[in-house]
C-alpha cells in the first residue's frame, strides 16, 4: 500500500515537472537535471523527423546522461555529414553550460525551414548535444545544499585527507537555505572588521587594530572530528582530468582518478563520440572567466601542428567578437597545466577542433552609467577588492533584488556556538543571473554555430578529360573544400587517427594515376600500387587535384569518401 | 646421431636435472583451458577459491582472475591480497602454465593463506590462442579490428605461411638497397653490412608473406590490434601501432585497473611474463622533470612568486615560499605543487626503492645458486612503456615483481667477455664494490660502453681510490658521452638461440633459409626463428623451470610490511590526564610503502584508533592516520587523554593491505 502511495507522488511529482517544459524552451531560468532531460524529450517530440534522443549512459550514481542529435535523414546519414559536438556542465557547479547546449539545440530546431543560414546548417552537419555531461554533479548543486564551487566532481569517493575514510567530512546546509554559505564568529581578536563602506563586507584589520570577526570557512560541521572543517567533501575526481589523452595520476595534477576513464559516464560519452567518426567540431562549455581555450593543456605535448592553429585562430578570433569581453586563449600557456582534460582527448584522439568555453565574465555584473571593460580571468591575487564587491552588491540589490547575497544570519552552531551565516550564494559569481542567461547562451551558440558553418563543404568538380591515343584518356579532377575546415586535421594526417580521404576510380582501368602537385607545369606525383585508389587530404578553402590515366569507354565513376566531410560522387564520360 | 659437444652436454643436463619432477606438462594452456582450469578450481574448492570475469576480450574471450584466499565470500577483506598478472602480451604460455601452478598450490595448502592471492592467467587471450593456431604467428595483439595501414581496408594484409611448414618465420631477398649479410662465422645467420669496412648489403628483410591488397607493402595491415602488455597509463605512447587509442581502450586492460582499484587489499603484484624484476630491477636512466630536488620555476610564475627563476629549489623550498600565499586552512601538499609548476610525473625508479631491489635481486641469485639453477642465461626484457609491471610500481605505489621464469642460456663465446654490469648498476656501486669487480671485467665493462680508449681498468681504479671520481659520476660521464652506432654483429640473442637449437631441441628452433619463388619479389629464401622460441622452452621442461623459481614469490611475499602495535607507554600527568605514546612497527623487511607510493599517495593509510567510553582526547586523534613506516622500523605516536583511572582503552590498528592489530591499554 506504502509502495502505491509512492509511486502516485512519485507520478504526479514527474508530471508536474513535465508539464513545465514547453517547445520551445525557456531561457529565463535554470532547468534542473530532470527538466533538461525532459527538454531534451520535449525537442525531440516537436521534431521528430530530425532529431534522436539517445542515452548515452550512466552516471556513478545511476542517472542517465542524455544526448540530443539533429540530423535531417532527408539530406544524407549523419555519419555522412561533418559532425559538431556541443556538451556542457562536466562540472556539476557550471550550470549554465547546460542552458547553452540546450539553446542551440532550441534555437536550430526552431529556426529550421525559417532562417536560411540555419536551415543549411541543419540540413549540411550532424549536430551531437549532451547538455550535462556530470548529471550527478548537477543533481546535487540544485537539489541539495551546495556553495558555488562544490558538486564539481565525479561522485567518485575519495579519500582527500587520507585518513582512511572516504567523503565523511563534506560542508553542511546548516541553515537549510539549499546554500553552502560562509560562516562568521565575533572575535575582537579576529583578523577582519566590518566594511565601514558595506555592511555586509569585511576588511582585513591592519597591524594594531582591533579585530571584530573570525571567519571559519565554509559552512560546515567538523563530521569527523579531525580538528578540520569539510577538508574530504564529494570526490574529488574532475570530470576534466580523468580523459586518456596526457593522463597524468593523482600526485601529478589532484583530480585526475585513479585511472582514466574512471568515470563511467566519461567513458560511455568517449565511446559515444568514437562511434560517430565524424565529429570534427568540438565545443565544451563550462564557467567562468569568459575565455575560448584550446589544447594543449600541458607543455609535454608537442605544440598543436601550425597549420591547425591557423583553423583554430578562425575560429577562436571569431568567436571571441562574438560574444564581448571573451578571450581566445591557449590552455597550458595562458592558464595552467592540465592533463587529460576533455578537449585535448577530442583533438588528440578524434582529430576533431576542440575548444572550451568559460562561460561568464562576473564583470558584467555592473552597476554604472559607464560601460565598463573588466579585464577578467586567473588571477594569483584571490577575491576582488571591496570596491568592486560593493558594486556587484548594488548589482544584487537593485538588478536581482537581493536574491544573489545571502545577508549574515545568526545562527546556533552545534560546535561554535553563536555564529554568522551569509555570503553570495550557489546561484551567483560564477553564472549570470537568468535575466542575463539568454544573451549569454545565444552569443555563445552562435559561436558554435559559426564554426559548424565553416565544418568542410566538399565539391567534385571536373578539370578535364583529354583522348590521349585509341581508349586511353587523361581525366583531371578537383577536389575542393569551400570553407574554412579541412577535411581532415593535420593532426589527424600525422599522426594517422584514421583513414585519410579517398578518391576512387571505377568503370575503367586505371593505368596510371596522382595527384597533380603543380598544375602549371604539369607535375603529376603518381602513384604507383592501386592508382585506382587515391588518398587524400582537402585544405580548408583549398582544393586537392588528380590526374587519372585510364582505359575504356562510356562513363567513369569517381566517389570520395572522407570520414569527416562526407560523401561525393562524379560521373565522368570518357569522350 | 651426432656426437655431442661438451657445451651441448652441458645444457641437456641443465634441462635434465630440472625435468625430474613427476607430472610433466605436455602442453601449453589454450586460453579455453585456463578458464576451465579455474573453474574446476573454484568449484572443487568452494569457500576458498572464487572465480571473477573482469572483460571480454575484442576477440571474445573472457579475461578472467581466480581469487583464493580465506575470505572469498567477504567483501571487505581483512588480509592483505596479492595480484597476479600472468602472460600480459599473450605470447609467453609459460607464464600462464606458471599461474596455474601457483593456484594449485595455493589451493592444496593454507600454508600461504595469510593472504588473499588475485590469479590472472592470461591478460592477453586473444594473443594466446595464436600460439595454438595450425600456423605460428608470434604476435601480442589482441583481436581488436585496427586498420594499420589507414587504407580503406581493415586487417587484409597480414603474414602468410608460404613455405607451409606451420611458422611465420622471415623472408630474405637479395635487393641493391640491402642492408643485412650473411655472417661469415654462422652462415645461417645475418649482421648488417658495415659500410665503413666496406661491406655491402645483399638481403632485405620481410616477415613472411605476400602482399595481399596489391598495395607494394608486405604484411602491414595483419589481423588483430592492441598489445595489451603497453595499453596502461605508465609512459603510455600515443599514436604507435599496437598501443590502442588511450590508455586502457582495450577491455582486458580497463577491467585489469578498474579490479584493482576496486580492492584497496592488494599489496603487491606479481606479474608473469618476459621481464624479471625479482632479479633485475626496474631501469632508470629516463629523462623526466619531476625530480623534486631540482625545480625549476616557469618564469612567469617566477615574476608571479617574486622568486629567482635561474634557481633551482627543492619541493620543501617551494613550499615554504608558497605556504603564506594560499588562503588561511589550505595545506600545501608536493601534489598540489608539482601540479600547479606542471612538472609531470616520476618516469625513474626512486633510489631508496632500488636500495630493496637490488638487496633482494642478490637474495634470489644467492638461492637459485643454491638451488643449481643457472644464471647463464640471455638477460629477461626490459619493461615497456605502458606495460602492466611499470604501471603497477609508478602507480600502485605497491612492492612490484616480476619472473620470466625461461630466457635462451648465454651461446658460450658471448659471456667470456661480458662484464656483467650495466651504467645503471654502476651508478649504486660503491668505488670498492666496482673496484672489487676486478682488472678483466672493468676492461669488459669499459670496452662495452665504449668508453675513451685512454680510459683502462688501471687507471680506473686509480681514480676510485684516490676519490678523483665516484661510480655515480663515472655513471653519469658514461651516460653523457654520444652513442657510436653499434658496430656490425650478429645479434647475440640469434647466437645463443642457434645454440639452444642445435643442441637442445635437435635443430627444431631455428628454420634454416630455403629457396622460395615468391608471387611478387621472385627468388626469396624464407628461414629464421622458430616463433616463440626465445621465451617458450618445450612443455615438458615447464615443471622443472617453474619449481625451482616460483617459491621465491612466497620469500618475497613474507617480506611485505606489515604493522603492528609493539608497545606503548603512559605517564600520568595528574588528576586523570595522561601521556600516552604508542609504538607501531612494521614486522617485515620491506618499507610501507614503497618511496614510489609515498610520492604518489598510495596505497591507502593505516589508521591506529583509540576507543573507549568516557575517552577525551586532548591532544592527537581518535583516528591517527599511519601513511608510512619503514622496513623493519617504528613510529611512535602520542597524545595527550583524561580518562579516568583504571579504565582500559583499546588502541586498534586498521588497514587495507598491511595487518591489523590491538591492544589494550589499561591506564
Amino acid at each position: 500500500m506504502n509502495r502505491i502511495f509512492a509511486l502516485i507522488i512519485a507520478l504526479f511529482i514527474s508530471g508536474s515537472a513535465m508539464s513545465q517544459i514547453s517547445v520551445p524552451l525557456r531561457f529565463d531560468k535554470y532547468h534542473t537535471y530532470a527538466e533538461v532531460n525532459e527538454a531534451i524529450k520535449a525537442l525531440n517530440r516537436t521534431y521528430p523527423s530530425i532529431t534522436k534522443a539517445v542515452l548515452v549512459g550512466k552516471t556513478e550514481e545511476n542517472r542517465e546522461i542524455w544526448a540530443l542529435e539533429i540530423n535531417n535523414p532527408q539530406t544524407g546519414n549523419a555519419l555522412d555529414k561533418p559532425g559538431v559536438y556541443a556538451d556542457g556542465n562536466i562540472h556539476g557547479n557550471e550550470i549554465q553550460a547546460a542552458e547553452v547546449v540546450l539553446y542551440l539545440a532550441d534555437y536550430l530546431l526552431k529556426n529550421y525551414g525559417k532562417i536560411p543560414e540555419i536551415t543549411k546548417t541543419v540540413d549540411r552537419n550532424a549536430f551531437y548535444l549532451i547538455p550535462i555531461v556530470n548529471p550527478d554533479g548537477r543533481y546535487h548543486f540544485m537539489e541539495g545544499g551546495s556553495s558555488m564551487n562544490n558538486n564539481r566532481s565525479l561522485r567518485i569517493p575519495r579519500d582527500d585527507d587520507k585518513d582512511g575514510l572516504f567523503d565523511e567530512d563534506g560542508p553542511n546546509d546548516l541553515d537549510g537555505d539549499g546554500n553552502i554559505s560562509q560562516m562568521r564568529i565575533r572575535d575582537p581578536h579576529g583578523m577582519y572588521r566590518t566594511d565601514p563602506n558595506e555592511p555586509r563586507l569585511m576588511i582585513r584589520v591592519k597591524e594594531g587594530e582591533q579585530g571584530e570577526w573570525t571567519l571559519l570557512g565554509n559552512e560546515g560541521i567538523d563530521v569527523d572530528k579531525d580538528g578540520r572543517l569539510n577538508e574530504d567533501a564529494e570526490g574529488y575526481v574532475d570530470p576534466n582530468r580523468n580523459w586518456g589523452s596526457n593522463w597524468q595520476p593523482d600526485y601529478v595534477q589532484s583530480g585526475s582518478g585513479s585511472f582514466p576513464f574512471e568515470g563511467v559516464g566519461l567513458k560511455a560519452i568517449a565511446e559515444y563520440m568514437h562511434e560517430r567518426s565524424n565529429i570534427i567540431v568540438v565545443y565544451a562549455f563550462h564557467n567562468y572567466g569568459g575565455m575560448f581555450l584550446r589544447g594543449p593543456g600541458s607543455k609535454f605535448q608537442a605544440p598543436y601542428s601550425p597549420m591547425d592553429v591557423a583553423i583554430y585562430d578562425i575560429l577562436g578570433k571569431h568567436a571571441e567578437k562574438m560574444v564581448p569581453g571573451y578571450r581566445y586563449l591557449i590552455s597550458w600557456q595562458d592558464l595552467y597545466t592540465t592533463f587529460g582534460d576533455f578537449t585535448d582527448f577530442t583533438h588528440n584522439t578524434f582529430g576533431a577542433y576542440s575548444f572550451v568555453g568559460e562561460l561568464y565574465m562576473t564583470s558584467q555584473e555592473t552597476y554604472s552609467k559607464e560601460v565598463q571593460q573588466v579585464e577578467e580571468g586567473f588571477s594569483w591575487q584571490g577575491p576582488a577588492n571591496n570596491e568592486r564587491e560593493i558594486e556587484r552588491l548594488k548589482f544584487n540589490d537593485q538588478l536581482a533584488h537581493g536574491t544573489l547575497f545571502k545577508d549574515w544570519t545568526p545562527f546556533n552552531h552545534p560546535d561554535y556556538g553563536e555564529i554568522e551565516i551569509g555570503g553570495w550564494i550557489k546561484y551567483s559569481t560564477r553564472m549570470p543571473h537568468p535575466f542575463m542567461l539568454q544573451e549569454m547562451a545565444h552569443r555563445n551558440a552562435a559561436a558554435v554555430i559559426y564554426a559548424a558553418t565553416q565544418t568542410p563543404e566538399i565539391e567534385l568538380e571536373l578539370i578535364r578529360v583529354r583522348r590521349l591515343e585509341g581508349r586511353l584518356y587523361e581525366v583531371d579532377v578537383r577536389v575542393k573544400n569551400s570553407n574554412v575546415i579541412p577535411s581532415m586535421s593535420y593532426h589527424a594526417v600525422q599522426r594517422k587517427l584514421y583513414p585519410m580521404d579517398i578518391l576512387k576510380v571505377s568503370g575503367a582501368s586505371v593505368v596510371a594515376g596522382g595527384q597533380i602537385t603543380d598544375r602549371h607545369n604539369n607535375k603529376v606525383n603518381y602513384k604507383i600500387h592501386r592508382p585506382e585508389v587515391q588518398f587524400l587530404q582537402v585544405p580548408g578553402n583549398g582544393i586537392a587535384e588528380f590526374r587519372f590515366l585510364v582505359e575504356g569507354s562510356g562513363n567513369i565513376d569517381l566517389t570520395y569518401e572522407s570520414v569527416k566531410a562526407g560523401k561525393k560522387r562524379l560521373k565522368v564520360s570518357l569522350r | 646421431m651426432q656426437p655431442l659437444s661438451s657445451k651441448a652436454l652441458c645444457l641437456m643436463l641443465f634441462l635434465a636435472v630440472l625435468t625430474i619432477s613427476a607430472g610433466m606438462a605436455q602442453s601449453y594452456y589454450t586460453p579455453k583451458q585456463l578458464v576451465s582450469e579455474f573453474e574446476t578450481l573454484a568449484r572443487g574448492n568452494a569457500g576458498k577459491a572464487k572465480m571473477h570475469q573482469i572483460a571480454v576480450s575484442p576477440g571474445g574471450h573472457p579475461v578472467i582472475v581466480l581469487e583464493i584466499g580465506t575470505e572469498v565470500n567477504r567483501n571487505e577483506k581483512l588480509k592483505p591480497a596479492i595480484f597476479v598478472a600472468a602472460n600480459p602480451e599473450g605470447t609467453n604460455p609459460l607464464s600462464s602454465y606458471a599461474a596455474v601452478k601457483l593456484a594449485k598450490q595455493l589451493v592444496g595448502n593454507d600454508q600461504h593463506l595469510n593472504h588473499t592471492w588475485y590469479i590472472l592467467p592470461v591478460l592477453n587471450p586473444d594473443a594466446l590462442a595464436r600460439y595454438f593456431h595450425k600456423v605460428k604467428w608470434e604476435n601480442p595483439r589482441n583481436d581488436m579490428k585496427v586498420n594499420d595501414d589507414m587504407d580503406d581496408a581493415v586487417d587484409e594484409d597480414g603474414p602468410n605461411d608460404l613455405n607451409r611448414d606451420g611458422f611465420i618465420t622471415d623472408m630474405r631477398v637479395r635487393d641493391p638497397q640491402a642492408v643485412w649479410i650473411v655472417d661469415q662465422g654462422e652462415p645461417r645467420l645475418m649482421r648488417r653490412a658495415d659500410r665503413t669496412k666496406g661491406e655491402r648489403g645483399v638481403f632485405t628483410l620481410y616477415l613472411e608473406g605476400t602482399d595481399d591488397d596489391g598495395d607494394g607493402q608486405y604484411n602491414e595491415d595483419p589481423p588483430g590490434g592492441v598489445n595489451t602488455g603497453v595499453n596502461f597509463p605508465h609512459l603510455f605512447k600515443p599514436f604507435t601501432p599496437t598501443g590502442g587509442m588511450w590508455p586502457g581502450s582495450t577491455p582486458e586492460v580497463y577491467g585489469t585497473m578498474r579490479f584493482i582499484f576496486d580492492r584497496p587489499e592488494i599489496a603487491a603484484t606479481f606479474t608473469f611474463g618476459s621481464t624479471n624484476f625479482a632479479l633485475v630491477p626496474p631501469e632508470g636512466g629516463r629523462r623526466g622533470q619531476a625530480d623534486f630536488d631540482n625545480i625549476t620555476i616557469p618564469d612567469e610564475m617566477a615574476e608571479a612568486f617574486g622568486v629567482d627563476k635561474s634557481k633551482k629549489y627543492t619541493m620543501d623550498e617551494i613550499i615554504e615560499l608558497l605556504q603564506p600565499m594560499v588562503p588561511p586552512g589550505v595545506e600545501l601538499t608536493p601534489a598540489m605543487v608539482a601540479s600547479f609548476l606542471g612538472l609531470g610525473g616520476v618516469v625513474n625508479p626512486l633510489p631508496e626503492d632500488l636500495a630493496w631491489y637490488k638487496e633482494l635481486s642478490e637474495q634470489y641469485l644467492e638461492y637459485l645458486k643454491k638451488a643449481n639453477f643457472s644464471t647463464d642465461r640471455l638477460e629477461p626484457e626490459k619493461a615497456k612503456d605502458g606495460s602492466f609491471e611499470l604501471w603497477s610500481y609508478y602507480h600502485l605505489g605497491v612492492p612490484t615483481f616480476s619472473f620470466n621464469f625461461f630466457t635462451l642460456p648465454k651461446a658460450k663465446d658471448e659471456k667470456a667477455e661480458s662484464s656483467g654490469i650495466t651504467i645503471d648498476q654502476l651508478e649504486n656501486m660503491t668505488s670498492e664494490e666496482f673496484i672489487e669487480l676486478g682488472e678483466d671485467k672493468i676492461n669488459a665493462f669499459l670496452k662495452e660502453n665504449k668508453a675513451p680508449e685512454q680510459f683502462k681498468a688501471q687507471q680506473v681504479i686509480g681514480m676510485l681510490r684516490s676519490g678523483q671520481t665516484t661510480p655515480r659520476q663515472m655513471a653519469a660521464m658514461m651516460k653523457s658521452m654520444p652513442r657510436p652506432p653499434k658496430p656490425s654483429e650478429v645479434d647475440p640473442k640469434l647466437k645463443a638461440l642457434l645454440a639452444y637449437s642445435d643442441n637442445v631441441l635437435g635443430g627444431k628452433g631455428y628454420v634454416n633459409w630455403q629457396p622460395y619463388q615468391h608471387p611478387t619479389l621472385g627468388a626469396v629464401e624464407i628461414g629464421g626463428p622458430v616463433p616463440y622460441v626465445f621465451t617458450t622452452p618445450p612443455a615438458e621442461a615447464a615443471d622443472s623451470l617453474i619449481d625451482v623459481q616460483l617459491p621465491w614469490v612466497f620469500t618475497l611475499v613474507e617480506k611485505l610490511p606489515k604493522l603492528a602495535i609493539s608497545d606503548y607507554k603512559v605517564k600520568s600527568l595528574g588528576a586523570d590526564v595522561y601521556q600516552l605514546e604508542i609504538w607501531v612497527e612494521n614486522t617485515n623487511y620491506l618499507p610501507f610503502p614503497t618511496a614510489m607510493g609515498k610520492r604518489n599517495n598510495q596505497p591507502a593509510p593505516a589508521v591506529l584508533l583509540l576507543e573507549s567510553d568516557g575517552l577525551e582526547i586532548l591532544q592527537g586523534l581518535s583516528r591517527t592516520p599511519i601513511r608510512s613506516v619503514d622496513g623493519l622500523s617504528f613510529v611512535k605516536l602520542s597524545f595527550v587523554i583524561r580518562m579516568t583511572k583504571g579504565k582500559t582503552i583499546r588502541a586498534r590498528l586498521e588497514s587495507k593491505s598491511v595487518g591489523h592489530d590491538s591492544k589494550e591499554i589499561r591506564l
